[in-house]
């Protein structure tokens, strides 16, 4: 395996199917979500029959199609640095081509999202625990291979990948913020009559990712209370995501590897900011 | 990205959402604290605002990843025809043992006539090849006789009858778009 120097206080190493032993691990992750998404820019000619016909042929594992609006991407290149200025917030309802589409598989676990622009797969868990991100990396690949294939045989340019994204969604109902997230219990306030601890807080942390120094990407961490269910039925909880963007620069060509390497970033990182306590609770293997 | 069937929920950060004409959101009750949701509607919770100035009519947006990122979805995202006209278009843009395929511009064509005339619960037009590689939007029902034609070059024409009530007109649809939709409406109606 090699291993390449990072600044940011652990190692990316280049990596296959195997998950590395010493990777932390839990026989009941909070794992709710996983997505693995490429941005590139728009492919000319692109347009909603062909995210049709891609669906047409694939019916049989994706009975399902919707239509939603399109993803924004305002961030820009996750190796910039981050701008001091918010990135405005512009929502043009317009069309520029396409919309995004939805596929679903028919117990709603796996979906693709489809825009010009951006190609995604979602695990998410509805019936089925958590089947390792080996598995779900191996579906998205079919599936990406396949919009490859469906592009090229529509005569249109194969997407040039710029950004590789990978999210874990993790739903917590089950312990208290304080009880998992390590940055949450940083501060106990003394003023007379203020509780010690906060009973609302938003955790959010974005690290920038390097490699041999260079910024390659970015880690975005962010923790806060939710709700989930139906309006009869729901539960609190909270909500932890981490996601990492990693940018394919011109002339770069983007492996699996790197959603590997992103995976063990998210991982690792998922275990560095979680308490003792919470890796007991969601059975960590030693 | 993150597609949950959530929303998070925020007192300190004032979440997105803003009115949206037309759209029915869902009901904020008078302390701004709960929400409830059309049953129908796959926005389970949206964003509670603390504020007392919510506005009751609320297209829920998601903010992820504060100033990062951020993503929208609207309330009109299922439709019951939506599916079937996507695979119809498919299929005409396939070559078959009967005719050619139809060029993708004309298909797209149609799909944003389709898209800017059909609400979500609209009546499901049958789909058809129309003459010199257009394309046939056709409702019979209720009296009404309706054909919307794409032409390849991108024109749309309407053609609609009642025989039943002597209404009728015709012509391209940007000089009818009302008269059509109303007819669309009448057709759709359970």
């Amino acid at each position: 395996m090699n291993e390449i120097p990072s600044p940011v206080g652990f190692m990316l190493r280049s990596r296959s199917m195997v998950r590395p032993a010493d990777l932390p691990n839990f026989d009941k992750p909070p794992v709710d979500e996983v997505a693995i998404g490429m941005h590139f820019a728009p492919i000319p000619g692109f347009n909603d029959v062909h995210v049709f016909q891609y669906w047409n042929d694939r019916k049989d594992r994706y009975p399902s199609i919707e239509q939603k609006d399109r993803l924004h991407f305002l961030e820009g290149d996750p190796s910039q640095p981050l701008s001091p200025i918010p990135a405005t917030r512009v929502f043009a309802i317009q069309n520029p081509g396409s919309q995004r589409t939805w596929l679903s598989t028919a117990d709603e676990t796996y979906l693709l999202q489809i825009q010009n622009d951006a190609f995604y797969q979602n695990w998410r868990r509805r019936t089925d625990p958590y089947p390792n991100f080996e598995n779900i990396v191996q579906r998205f690949l079919t599936a990406w291979n396949e919009y490859q294939d469906h592009t090229a045989g529509a005569a249109l340019e194969t997407p040039r990948v710029t950004v590789v994204e990978v999210s874990y969604i993790n739903w917590i109902p089950d312990i208290e913020m304080s009880q998992f997230l390590r940055a949450s219990r940083l501060v106990d306030l003394s003023g007379r009559g203020v509780a010690v601890s906060p009973e609302h807080q938003v955790i959010q942390a974005v690290y920038p990712i390097r490699v041999s120094g260079i910024p390659v990407g970015r880690l975005v961490v962010d923790c806060q209370p939710a709700y989930r269910g139906t309006a009869d039925d729901w539960a609190a909880g909270c909500q932890f995501n981490l996601t990492v963007r990693r940018r394919i620069a011109q002339g770069e060509q983007w492996s699996e590897s790197i959603l590997f390497e992103s995976e063990e970033v998210i991982v690792q990182a998922f275990f560095d900011l979680t308490t003792d306590y919470a890796h007991l609770h969601w059975g960590e293997r030693k | 990205m993150i597609e949950t069937q959530f929303q998070t929920v925020s007192t300190s950060v004032r979440p997105w959402y803003e009115p949206l004409e037309g759209v029915a959101g869902p009901e904020v009750s008078e302390d701004c604290e709960l929400v409830t949701v059309p049953a129908s509607e796959s926005w389970r919770f949206i964003p509670v605002e603390t504020r007392a100035a919510t506005s009751p009519r609320v297209l829920a947006r998601v903010t992820r990843y504060s100033d990062l990122e951020s993503s929208e979805r609207s309330l009109n995202e299922y439709s019951r025809w939506y599916g079937y006209v996507a695979s119809r278009i498919a299929d005409l843009s396939e070559r078959s043992e009967t005719r050619e395929a139809i060029a993708t511009e004309a298909l797209q064509c149609t799909w944003n006539t389709v898209r800017t005339l059909l609400h979500r619960n609209a009546a499901t037009p049958s789909v058809l090849p129309g003459s010199d590689g257009g394309v046939v939007l056709v409702w019979h029902k209720k009296g009404w006789d309706v054909e919307v034609e794409v032409e390849p070059a991108g024109e749309v024409a309407v053609w609609a009858q009642n025989p039943l009530t002597g209404d009728m007109f015709s012509g391209a649809v940007e000089d009818y778009r009302d008269e059509l939709r109303d007819v669309i409406a009448l057709l759709s109606a359970d």
